[in-house]
């Protein structure tokens, strides 16, 4: 059982892996080739391409329109991500050997921002639910997303904080250790880590075809990632310049 | 007979409605004739295979801007433009939100041109091109008057105004133009200007105009 097991977690890791990968990068070839006609960028617009930079950080690391548009999803949008980022980094230490210290010092953070992640989407999931508005424009997806990433955080949550969904994290670490180096070691067979691969592989195989892809998508926004300049220095984009010649 | 009028009043703080589905399906604006759309070599009435070219239209506008390409896919549906938009202000319409704006285009765009619209249409809100969802676009994105209001308030900066002047731009290409952008537009092509004056009446008024300004200013 447990070598079937890690046969089929391996090649499904491995395929998620792939399909994670190469579907963003498709996505960011996609973009980056699509020309953008008009300078379009959004007032108050950067004049500098440090000021878009400047932009582009406010946007990415403090949601600075969303807090602008809407207090309460802001809240829960930004307690969301940020305790992911933390969850995320948490776990490098299963993928390194030996772990860096700003590694080890991230841990505890790391460790209790699944409450964050929790709290956050669980508001979220209630605005679309509660308000009519969000209820309206929500799809069959929208909720599902956002109850795939609770099941992710509670079913990690499991395995942190109640001692009987504890799993073998020592061998947890030689399965994903073996996977990297292409050695394979037994995965461990609790129900919990098994679990939280599995939904984490499905997120990891819708990530490029969902509306995931914002994360890499909104550095592609023309109203965000555009110098205010087209006066001083004329924009064309090839098929208008096709057009002209 | 004055139409009567429904709107919130203003306060300090914005009020902001909840939905009325429906409540502005009924207003669109005329339809170009045949003769207004030939000079912008638009056909004069819907084709007959018009899904079809519909469906093209939109694919080769979403390949030529990214601004399209990227606003159909980025949006998260999270709601922060539903009270942004001064016609869902003051319609109520929930089709008047940008997002649900939007998901008229996106939904077919949706269907067509993404691996989960294809094959998850249901789950995705993907959309089929039919002649009732067509009435709907020329109803709803000829409500938006493009002002750009929403992405200012979007966090991935998605702009309603990209999205409309596509949808329009894909009616007229199947044949469901709007009578006051083409047959002005078709006036500037003939005539030159946008009023459809003859030259010899713009000289006269420029002459007039002229006459009036040196008496007024005695040079």
């Amino acid at each position: 059982m447990s070598g079937f097991l890690t046969s089929f977690y391996a090649i499904l890791l491995y395929c998620a892996t792939f399909v994670l990968i190469a579907g963003v990068s498709y996505k960011i070839f996609i973009y980056s080739r699509t020309p953008a006609p008009l300078k379009i960028p959004v007032s108050p617009a950067p004049l500098t391409q440090s000021g878009v930079i400047l932009r582009m950080f406010r946007e990415v690391v403090f949601f600075e329109s969303l807090f602008k548009s809407n207090k309460w999803i802001w809240l829960f949008g930004w307690i969301f991500h940020f305790s992911l980022l933390l969850v995320l980094l948490r776990h490098l230490r299963y993928f390194m050997e030996p772990v860096p210290l700003w590694v080890a010092l991230i841990q505890p953070f790391g460790k209790y921002a699944a409450f964050g992640m929790v709290i956050g989407l669980a508001g979220l999931l209630a605005r679309r639910i509660f308000v009519d508005r969000i209820r309206y424009i929500s799809n069959p997806s929208d909720y599902g997303m956002l109850l795939l990433l609770i099941f992710i955080a509670l079913s990690g949550m499991l395995m942190t904080f109640i001692s009987a969904g504890h799993t073998d994290i020592i061998a947890l670490k030689s399965f994903v250790l073996g996977l990297m180096s292409l050695n394979w070691q037994d995965i461990p067979t609790e129900i919990g880590v098994l679990l939280h691969l599995l939904l984490v592989a499905f997120l990891m195989f819708i990530f490029p075809i969902s509306k995931l892809i914002h994360a890499p998508g909104m550095f592609f926004s023309p109203t965000r990632n555009q110098v205010d300049n087209a006066r001083s220095k004329r924009h064309i984009s090839s098929w208008a310049k096709k057009l002209e010649d | 007979m004055a139409t009567k009028i429904e709107a919130p009043e203003l306060q300090e703080y914005i009020q902001v409605p909840n939905i009325k589905p429906e409540a502005m399906a009924h207003s669109k604006p005329f339809l170009a004739q045949p003769a207004h759309q030939a000079p912008l070599n638009f056909p004069g009435e819907k084709l007959d295979n018009w899904k079809e070219v519909a469906v093209t239209k939109l694919g080769e506008l979403v390949d030529r801007s990214r601004a399209l390409r990227v606003f159909l896919d980025t949006c998260v549906s999270c709601g922060a433009c539903t009270d942004k938009c001064h016609y869902y202000i003051g319609t109520a319409d929930p089709n008047n939100m940008p997002v649900a704006r939007q998901n008229l285009l996106r939904g077919v765009y949706r269907r067509h041109y993404t691996f989960s619209g294809k094959y998850f249409p249901k789950l995705v809100g993907a959309l089929d091109l039919t002649d009732d969802l067509l009435d709907q676009w020329y109803s709803y994105f000829h409500q938006c008057s493009q002002c750009r209001r929403c992405s200012v308030f979007c966090p991935y900066g998605i702009d309603t105004a990209e999205i409309s002047m596509a949808a329009r731009e894909v009616m007229d290409s199947v044949g469901v133009g709007q009578k006051y952008c083409n047959e002005i537009l078709g006036k500037v092509l003939k005539i030159g200007n946008n009023l459809g004056l003859p030259e010899p009446a713009m000289v006269n008024t420029l002459e007039d105009l002229e006459e009036e300004v040196e008496e007024d200013t005695g040079s």
